[in-house]
């Protein structure tokens, strides 16, 4: 095996009481013709396997040490912050360490394996890296709620199904398997090659038709689209691709995402930094108001409709349904959207369909009323800086003819 | 931009060898997708087999197995639910479908690994059709919708889980590369080699939860002195319901059932209370011998938000992020009943094992959790509803202490003898 073709895969866990395992994962790679580099983030034991970066390096880089963090707090008399603030530490020794490794060259992918305080660990490491390196975490609880540790990246999680305590017929299947996997990610010969421009757009259910007029209309003007769900999750990883200077321009088709905030709706979720990564690098972004129309709730009749909504009109879909957005609550959304805008560095436009904007808000939809629409259109243009033009199209969201505007205006951005 | 592609594996224990890798997805809205996930694969010098799992419209890829084969090995009609517009009853069909024609190339031999991508579709019906394979044989899910509560679709399996960023809609330097790192990903899978242990030991399992592990610790190690390999299952819901699987599959001889966390969190709407209705049946159907302990039932999860209104004014015990609430005697009475109902049920032999010291790392003297009485009367619930045959035996030990591990391996062994050796399973490349 050739040199070069040799890759650095960082293993974490906590040696206390996960050694025998990861000195298994080792073993795997090593076997695969790779190198692991061992990361021990366990607090209070110590093991036989001699870990590349010990405990106490991970403590000290995360601010104190392997004694302060032990005397902190023993867990067994119940004395559990310290306990907490011992975790964190290590997690935050570990991810600095970990990006360390990155920024030199030293590493190529992350394994970790544990059960509720290794995945805590784990996770949190493979965070703070970026996109496109590989991340694989094994864990004993990734049979539940992952959005906490997973959030926007693009992490890989094995549920591990046995618990990890000791080598058997079992995990040592599964560690093989996951030893295999993390390794065949870093065989992935990544190169570099010179590609058309990127444009991230958001997309949601009711406007999906509208979104998928975009995309042939921006491939044939030699550009690349990458589609994000606008489901919480999907516009915030857009967020943090823009941020990693992925991503040349934005349309951002689907702000729908502000309106489920409101009422902790089904496509809420965003954090605070959703529609202002583009603006703060400066790249190009065109924002439309699609499904700003309504705010979609998991109720699917009269009965199990939330008290405050039984007034308004409701668009029936499956389990969800949509609620139609008051006058009030789009003068608040025009404020916080137009306050993000009216940061941005790099130019922006906004194209409103006059005719509805989603699915549910058309002639002779349940959720039609221009005259709502109308509303946030005239407050956008009181609030916003001048220098952001608002177009206006005589069509709805979901036809050619506004998929057509909304690609030349982004086109024109672009040329500027 | 980057671009990524897959080459021959670096090095490898034995001689590369192509091994088979079912590919799943609707290939009338991914074909492009699943036609380039397909090519990456056989870069590497594996050999795939695409299955068509799509519903309705035309399929862009032409499929190894298409779905008119799917849906015979059905039985059922698709055509009837379609044009009864019953979404649902279509999806189904091609579930079951789907999963005949899986356990079919796995008993056949041709099948040693299964991926498949797309949306919150591929990750529903994906994961279902993966729950016809053994846990062992390497299973990967694509999906933009991993980053969520995804315990219905795991559920008790050993399924990869791999979270897209970007919609997997077209390709585009961000879908390909993530592709191109999923086909690494399984095919890296299929190519691991676990060597074959030449010593073929009885196995059993031993349930445990962060604040019981030392006494699951020192079983294991009891167990491994004695000649026993001990299998260790976190008991955080899809554990549990993992090793009920493992049961059912002839894999132990014995069980030290010591934590029962799990049903406090399901009667008392904890965290991790999301078990089967197998939840300690398995055994007893099996007639497999198990010693089972009341580990953990001194502890409410809470995980995440704030502390529900049904809780406060309660004892807690910080972990770290993860707090636990004392359970009230009506509910350790409750837990009790249950408990002996499904116990009850069993056809081989069953002993209880209480111990009087606490049942916890939080549930000892000075603990946070301590509270004998409570513990006492789950004791004494239990007696009153067991059938005359489960004895319940108490060690005036603390759970994590070695005394109480020491006294479950002997009243185990003690059942056990005279049993039959179990068959073993789970070789290099999972078959």
């Amino acid at each position: 095996m050739s040199i070069e073709n040799r890759r650095s895969i960082l293993v974490i866990g906590t040696l206390d009481t996960k050694g025998d395992e990861v000195g298994y994962l080792r073993e795997q790679i090593a076997q695969r013709g790779h190198e692991a580099i061992v990361m021990d983030v366990g607090i209070l034991g110590e093991h036989a396997l001699q870990a590349d970066v010990t405990h106490q390096e991970v403590a000290v880089a995360g601010g104190s040490d392997l004694d302060a963090l032990r005397a902190g707090g023993d867990p067994s008399t119940g004395s559990g912050h310290g306990r907490r603030r011992a975790v964190q530490v290590m997690m935050e020794g570990a991810t600095r360490i970990a990006q360390d490794l990155h920024q030199t060259g030293r590493l190529s992918g992350v394994i970790a394996v544990g059960g509720g305080t290794g995945t805590h660990i784990g996770t949190g490491v493979m965070r703070a890296l970026p996109m496109g390196v590989p991340k694989l975490m094994v864990s004993t609880v990734a049979s539940r709620d992952m959005s906490q540790e997973i959030g926007t990246r693009d992490i890989t999680i094995m549920h591990s199904v046995v618990d990890m305590l000791g080598l058997n017929a079992v995990s040592r299947k599964l560690l093989a398997n996951a030893a295999g996997s993390i390794v065949g990610m870093v065989e992935t010969e990544v190169e570099l090659a010179p590609t058309r421009p990127l444009v991230g757009l958001t997309v949601f259910g009711f406007c999906t038709e509208g979104a998928m007029h975009v995309k042939p209309l921006l491939e044939a003007r030699r550009y690349e689209m990458v589609a994000f769900h606008a489901n919480g999750t999907g516009g915030m990883a857009m967020e943090d691709l823009i941020e990693q200077g992925l991503i040349s321009g934005v349309v951002d088709f689907a702000t729908h995402e502000f309106a489920d905030q409101l009422h902790d709706g089904y496509c809420g979720g965003i954090g605070p930094g959703r529609l202002e990564a583009a603006g703060r690098r400066g790249i190009p972004q065109v924002v439309v108001p699609g499904g700003l129309d309504c705010i979609v709730l998991e109720f699917d009749s009269p009965e199990t409709t939330p008290p405050q909504f039984r007034d308004r009109k409701i668009f029936w879909y499956d389990f969800r349904s949509g609620v139609r957005t008051s006058v009030e609550e789009l003068k608040g959304l025009a404020q916080t959207i137009s306050d993000k805008l009216n940061r941005a560095r790099g130019p922006v436009k906004m194209v409103i369909p006059l005719r509805g904007w989603s699915e549910a808000d058309g002639e002779g939809a349940p959720l039609h009323e221009p005259e709502t629409n109308a509303v946030f259109v005239q407050e956008m243009k009181q609030l916003l800086d001048p220098r952001i033009e608002i177009v206006e199209v005589d069509a709805h969201i979901n036809e050619p003819h506004f998929a057509q505007v909304v690609v030349d205006v982004f086109d024109d951005l672009m040329q500027e | 931009m980057r671009h990524r592609r897959n080459l021959a594996p670096v090095s490898s224990a034995e001689p590369f060898r192509a091994r088979r890798i079912l590919v799943i997805g609707t290939l009338d809205t991914k074909g492009t997708e699943v036609g380039f996930l397909k090519e990456q694969i056989e870069r590497r010098g594996h050999r795939t087999v695409v299955m068509d799992i799509g519903i309705l419209g035309r399929p862009d890829l032409p499929a190894d197995i298409p779905r008119q084969e799917v849906v015979r090995a059905s039985g059922m009609d698709l055509q009837e639910a379609l044009d009864a517009g019953d979404r649902e009853q279509a999806v189904n069909i091609v579930i079951e479908g789907a999963r005949r024609k899986t356990e079919e190339l796995y008993a056949n031999g041709e099948l040693d690994g299964i991926i498949a991508l797309g949306g919150g579709t591929a990750l529903f019906m994906g994961t279902a059709i993966m729950q016809a394979l053994p846990i062992g044989v390497p299973k990967l899910v694509l999906s933009s919708m991993i980053s969520g509560d995804v315990s219905r679709f795991v559920g008790g399996k050993d399924i990869t889980l791999m979270q897209s960023v970007a919609d997997i809609v077209g390709l585009n330097p961000v879908t390909r590369d993530i592709l191109t790192l999923a086909a690494g990903a399984i095919s890296g899978m299929v190519e691991a080699c676990v060597e074959t242990s030449s010593r073929t030991s009885l196995l059993i399992a031993v349930t445990d939860f962060g604040i019981t592990t030392p006494c699951a610790q020192y079983a294991a190690q009891l167990l491994r002195e004695k000649g026993y390999e001990a299998i260790i299952f976190h008991t955080v819901g899809s554990g549990g319901t993992a090793m009920e699987e493992l049961i059912a599959r002839g894999l132990f001889a014995g069980i030290l059932d010591l934590t029962t966390h799990e049903f406090i969190d399901h009667l008392a709407g904890g965290y991790y209370g999301n078990i089967g209705p197998e939840r300690l049946e398995t055994a007893g159907q099996k007639g497999i011998p198990q010693v089972v302990g009341p580990g953990g039932l001194d502890c409410i999860a809470v995980v995440q938000g704030e502390i529900p209104a049904r809780f406060r004014g309660r004892k807690f015990y910080y972990h770290d992020f993860r707090r636990c609430a004392r359970p009230t005697v009506e509910e350790l009475r409750r837990v009790a009943q249950v408990m002996a109902e499904r116990l009850n049920r069993a056809r081989g032999p069953v002993k209880v094992l209480l111990p009087l010291r606490g049942w916890s790392k939080a549930d000892k003297e000075g603990g946070p959790l301590y509270d004998p009485e409570g513990n006492w009367a789950f004791g004494e619930e239990l007696r009153r509803h067991l059938k005359p045959e489960i004895e319940v035996i108490e060690v005036d030990a603390h759970i994590n202490e070695p005394l109480y591990a020491e006294t479950a391996v002997a009243l185990l062994e003690g059942m056990m003898e005279g049993g039959d050796a179990p068959t073993k399973s789970g070789q290099c490349s999972a078959s």
